[in-house]
């Protein structure tokens, strides 16, 4: 059998199927994840209408030492003001400015995923441009994602690449996206905004 | 602590303390790694620094903190510390909660300090057993 090959392809094919993240290809990735599946988001919605926070740039430039939003935790240290994780791949954002959606590569362990989010204006459903956005990740509170240099481009308008994202272990992860990073978040209508969602990696 | 262990903390120190022309008393809310500070009460000496011996970055980072009594300069040793972090101007801080392992010589690791945004962070610091007190060194990410 092995007549039909070089004696150095038994060595190149060795190489190709290794999973070292030394570097090359990125591991196979035969059943990737995805969101995980739940009923559809309806925080900004009430009495059968929608719930829209408008924004203000105006709100966006208030400096650090004019304010402290946080709130006290059980510990009496600062707990977090964002919403909860959301299931699927779209929901509204935190605090109702913001639509957002989004898709990946395939999800798997260690695969450098890169996230497409869209992201719309509740006011009036146009696209949200100049955003920066970007991603904070993590399988639970003692567990973030590895660093992996991510970066974000945007295109067309309101359309936002985001990654390599590293998920360096299964499980039901946390991906939350926040857009306009450049704004403080003290005022309900600064256009810093956030949106959460499970990613479930195999 | 070990004098040997103990080293590439000062070395780190002395380095920035070059790099930013600081003195050994760098205030806080400068731009680097290296911050020295008392604590609120006055108890506690800090001296936080990244183990990079970089600025800290956008996400997972790694400090060493250095604690001295105030008042002797002997090092504390046996604390409860507890950290968060967090960013003042966007009233939340991360997801992820930081260990912190003592390492002797009134040494501790913090680890797992994830920082996922750019912009002006506070590690909010409390400190019990022996000595009860809080800090909160600010710094910048980029």
């Amino acid at each position: 059998m092995l007549g039909f090959f070089p004696a150095g392809s038994v060595f190149l094919f060795a190489a190709a199927c290794s999973t070292s993240s030394t570097g090359g290809s990125p591991p196979s990735c035969p059943s990737p994840g995805g969101a995980v599946q739940g009923p559809p988001d309806t925080h900004c919605t009430a009495d059968g209408g929608p719930i829209v926070q408008p924004t203000r740039d105006a709100s966006c430039s208030l400096q650090a030492g004019t304010g402290d939003a946080g709130t006290s935790g059980a510990d009496g240290g600062p707990t977090s003001l964002y919403g909860p994780t959301r299931d699927n791949a779209e929901s509204d954002d935190d605090d109702c400015k913001y639509h957002v959606r989004w898709t990946a590569t395939p999800i798997c362990e260690n695969n450098g995923v890169t996230f497409t989010v869209v992201a719309t204006n509740k006011t009036d459903g146009s696209p949200l441009t100049g955003a920066g956005t970007l991603a904070e990740v993590y399988l639970n509170d003692s567990h973030p994602a590895p660093n992996s240099h991510q970066t974000t481009s945007e295109g067309p308008p309101g359309t936002y690449t985001v990654g390599p994202v590293l998920f360096d272990a299964p499980g039901k992860w946390t991906v939350r996206f926040h857009f306009r990073i450049e704004c403080a978040d003290l005022l309900p209508d600064s256009p810093h905004g956030h949106a959460a969602f499970y990613v479930e990696v195999p | 602590m070990t004098p040997s262990s103990r080293r590439p903390l000062g070395l780190a120190a002395l380095l920035f303390a070059a790099l930013l022309g600081c003195s050994s008393s760098a205030v806080q809310g400068g731009p680097g790694a290296d911050v020295t500070l008392t604590t609120d009460a006055g108890k506690l000496r800090l001296h936080l620094v990244t183990t990079t011996s970089e600025p800290p970055v956008r996400g997972v980072n790694t400090f060493m903190l250095d604690v001295t009594d105030a008042a002797s300069g002997s090092a504390r040793d046996a604390l409860s510390i507890s950290v968060v972090p967090w960013m003042p101007v966007m009233g939340h801080g991360a997801s992820v909660v930081p260990s912190v392992v003592a390492k002797g010589g009134g040494v501790y690791e913090i680890d797992e300090v994830d920082l996922p945004m750019p912009g002006q962070w506070q590690l909010r610091f409390s400190f019990a057993g022996p000595v009860s007190d809080g800090a909160e060194p600010t710094f910048d990410v980029q």
